[in-house]
């Protein structure tokens, strides 16, 4: 055991919350020799231990790399505030859960960027390890510090602070990025050099080296332009795609955390992608085209994954997993399968429709006490405009099945501050929730008391979607909306919860913002700033104060609308789906005409398929 | 059939909460293949009962573990089958097939020994001294929460042993009438306590000699 961990365990670990965080020795993790290794890399999931725990990502690339002989992969979490204090007072720079190694020893430090409110926090783990924050900072043979993820679509804000970022699916760029490193460095013990990695690296597809692209601004702030600099160098870079996802590695030795994760389950990936295409979305565009796993893949994978967790739960997780070709099929065999083990099925997202309630009443045993919807708007007219494809009869069947099944509780999901929204759309949130709550009350067994929670988060323009040339409405604006909603949603058995209007408002302004947010992001940091995707830990006067220090309007980013001749932040970054669509789609949404869904048959051409040379890949027609 | 099995919680496995090592057990049962008996009803849950909870933070000895299988499986195949799924730290010791009317663990554990090493700086007979002090005392009140307990009644023995370092032996009320802390003994002793010398040695379903385990025998023998 490494003198580290011993120490840690006798003398700090009786004094923080949830001391098994950070033992790192749950079932199936992996304690490679260090010595053995070619390359090592730490994955950073840059949030809570249980939060980074239910990420099925992680999971993907930690099987994945340290099945490789040569390579090593070892976890890193955010520590709790406790164990952060523990941590400083005593001067030790922050480690792997494997090995107990400082992160400055590894070759890789890689960051998951999962949502823009870890930003502060991914910049905390770096000051904890003891690496200096921008890269031009560090040693010629410091750690490269990397990114990938979701938000690896548009990193400008971060990219003083990283080496490269991944674009796409890891699971055949991360080894190939870790094997170009063995080969440049002389020898396991030795570093590689960060410049020389990075000039290789950045001639395989899908890696994005921030440091050779020069940005500049017009007068007006808009950017003028993004230049490549230096030989190799793409104009554009483009994400990656695993094209078959049936032959792509999938963990079945998942770790078992001692505590318990947010999902603490087994995850089986029935598909990747979606294609609905919610003009609202970022994760319908970036993980295009829909690649399904077949039943009989699911069904080996599900069987290795009990044998070597014992979890209680399979979750059939994907972006839309009631859309998944063969979930009928799927969940049948996996009902009868594991009924007698004890282990019950969930599914993570339900599609608005009467279809979704009866697959989930069919194989939720275990019944969960509320079942969630996501209509997103209150009007059929929103509804067309944001492309949701959700009818009012579709969610009343939907919840009508529910109740018929013998829930009682319906959480309703919507977005606030949608593109043309006006007050007649909010007027439509509140008689949906009343109308769900009077077929509620009618269909009620004996008295039962039935509850309708209206849950309301606020648009955020992202990068890559329709809406990527819309402003965000202001915090005024979508507070008065909130409170309007309030008032109309008051009553027995209505319940209205809403997002804090400010994270919403950050996280508008990192989603679409470019290098020079990186200042603010490191002077909020520097006030306090970290974990602000938890509502006890935010603090926008932080943030507020972190703008005003650097001289930066947050509106500009924000609240502006774009033109559609504008450079994006993010133009250079390709993810197959062309700006050219994205432009039809925000014009058919602003004339509220919907676009159908690829799987249909019809290509509406996004792009993506001959952009990238993949293809759809549905299981069944 | 019921069995009910002895295990050790030490080293790192002292971090698990009382919860976590429920779900800890459940799922290396599964892996194991054991033929676990489920509860009826919508959620079922796996027969399997844990003895107190220890604090977080604390070692011990011998921890109990009552489970229910649905097929007649020796109990030295369930010892084996389960020990190759625990981590670090948990050992099952022994493994018995109890009656079916065996009282649950909760019912009948009554008391739990505790062995606290004290710090080389505390002279032995100061400690002594706090001792016989403390036996001649009619009540032992401590805080917990906003009201007071006395005690006194469930500290049934403590004797200070070892011939190197010194440790405090406390023999206590550990059912789900009284439960008496170690913590709460050694402050009454005027002892500083930290739960990392301090080691549940072992529970019992009788209160004073012989000390009897849970799996019937006769503690020391």
């Amino acid at each position: 055991m490494s003198h580290l961990r011993e120490y840690i365990l006798k003398n700090i670990l009786d004094q923080v919350e949830k001391p098994a965080r950070y033992l790192g020795t749950e079932w199936n993790s992996v304690h490679k020799d260090w010595d053995s290794a070619q390359v090592r890399m730490a994955f950073v999931f840059p949030d809570l231990y249980e939060v980074g725990m239910s990420h099925l990502g992680l999971a993907i690339l930690y099987g994945l790399i340290n099945a490789e002989e040569d390579l090593l992969l070892e976890r890193v979490f955010a520590p709790g505030l406790d164990m952060e204090a523990r941590l400083r007072e005593e001067g030790i720079p922050l480690f792997s859960l494997e090995s107990y190694r400082p992160l400055k020893d590894f070759d890789v430090i890689g960051f998951t960027l999962q949502y823009e409110m870890t930003y502060t926090t991914v910049l905390n783990i770096l000051a904890l390890a003891g690496i200096p924050l921008r890269a031009e900072n560090r040693e010629a043979t410091a750690p490269l510090v990397i990114g990938g993820g979701p938000c690896a679509a548009n990193p400008e804000p971060l990219a003083p602070f990283f080496d490269c970022f991944l674009l796409g699916d890891g699971e055949e760029l991360l080894p190939e990025f870790l094997r170009l490193i063995g080969k440049l460095k002389k020898g396991p013990r030795n570093r590689a050099d960060r410049q020389e990695v990075l000039r290789e690296a950045v001639k395989l597809p899908g890696v994005y080296v921030p440091s050779f692209y020069e940005v500049t601004y017009r007068p007006d702030g808009v950017i003028d332009n993004i230049r490549p600099q230096g030989p190799g160098v793409p104009e554009k870079v483009k994400k990656r795609v695993v094209a078959d996802l049936e032959k792509a590695f999938f963990p079945t030795r998942p770790i078992v955390p001692f505590i318990e994760a947010v999902h603490d389950r087994i995850m089986l990936e029935v598909m990747r992608g979606c294609t609905r295409g919610c003009r609202f979305c970022q994760a319908g565009i970036l993980y295009r085209p829909v690649r399904e796993r077949g039943v009989e893949v699911l069904l080996r994978q599900a069987a290795e994954i009990f044998k070597a967790t014992g979890h209680e739960e399979i979750a059939l997780t994907s972006l839309s997993t009631a859309d998944y070709s063969c979930v009928e099929e799927l969940a049948q065999k996996l009902a009868r399968e594991y009924a007698d083990k004890g282990v019950s099925l969930s599914l993570p997202s339900l599609r608005v429709d009467a279809f979704s309630v009866r697959l989930a009443e069919a194989i939720q045993k275990v019944r969960k006490s509320t079942l969630t919807f996501a209509p997103e708007a209150g009007t059929q007219r929103l509804r067309d405009v944001i492309n949701k494809g959700v009818t009012e009869e579709d969610l009343f069947a939907a919840v009508t099945a529910a109740f018929e099944a013998g829930w009682r509780s319906v959480k309703l999901y919507f977005m606030l501050g949608l593109p043309t929204e006006t007050y007649a759309d909010l007027d439509g949130i509140a008689i949906l929730a009343k109308e769900v709550l009077f077929r509620g009350r009618r269909l009620a067994k004996n008295g039962q008391k039935i509850r309708v929670t209206v849950s309301a988060s606020s648009f955020v323009p992202k990068a890559h979607t329709a809406f990527q040339w819309e402003p965000q409405e202001d915090i005024e604006e979508l507070k008065a909306k909130q409170n309007y909603l309030r008032s109309r949603l008051a009553g027995r058995g209505l319940e209205f919860n809403w997002h804090q209007a400010e994270v919403s408002f950050i996280e508008a302004v990192l989603s679409r913002g470019d290098r020079r947010l990186a200042d603010v992001l490191e002077a909020a940091w520097r006030l306090g700033a970290k974990f602000d995707g938890w509502t006890e830990h935010f603090n926008y006067n932080v943030w507020q104060e972190a703008f005003k220090s650097k001289g930066i309007d947050p509106a500009f980013y924000a609240n502006r609308r774009r033109d559609y001749a504008e450079i994006m932040p993010w133009d250079h970054l390709d993810f197959g789906v062309t700006k050219g669509f994205l432009q039809r789609e925000h014009r058919l949404a602003l004339s509220g005409v919907q676009t159908a869904d690829c799987r249909s048959g019809r290509c509406h051409g996004c792009g993506v398929c001959p952009g990238l040379g993949v293809a759809l890949d549905l299981k069944k027609a | 059939m019921r069995l009910r099995l002895q295990y050790t919680k030490l080293g790192p496995a002292r971090f698990l909460g009382h919860l976590d090592l429920m779900r800890l057990f459940q799922r290396a049962a599964r892996r194991a293949d054991l033929p676990l008996a489920y509860s009826a009803g919508f959620n079922p849950h796996p027969k399997l009962a844990l003895g107190p909870a220890l604090p977080l933070g604390m070692e011990s000895e011998a921890e109990y573990l009552d489970l229910e299988c649905t097929q007649e499986i020796p109990a030295r195949e369930v010892q084996g089958r389960l020990q190759e799924q625990l981590p670090e730290g948990i050992s099952v010791r022994k493994a018995k097939v109890i009656d079916s009317q065996t009282e649950s663990l909760a019912a009948a554990i009554k008391c739990a020994a505790y062995r606290a090493e004290l710090p080389p700086d505390v002279p032995k007979n100061k400690v002594e001294e706090a001792i016989s002090r403390l036996s001649s005392q009619e009540k032992v009140l401590v805080k917990r929460k906003d009201k007071e307990v006395d005690i006194r009644q469930g500290i049934y023995d403590l004797k200070i042993e070892g011939d190197g370092g010194v440790f405090l032996y406390m023999l206590v009320a550990c059912s789900q009438r009284l439960n008496v802390r170690p913590t709460e003994v050694m402050e009454a002793l005027g002892l500083r306590a930290t739960k990392p010398y301090v080691c549940r040695s072992g529970l019992f379903i009788s209160c004073s000699p012989p000390l009897v385990t849970p799996l019937n025998e006769i503690f020391g023998r």
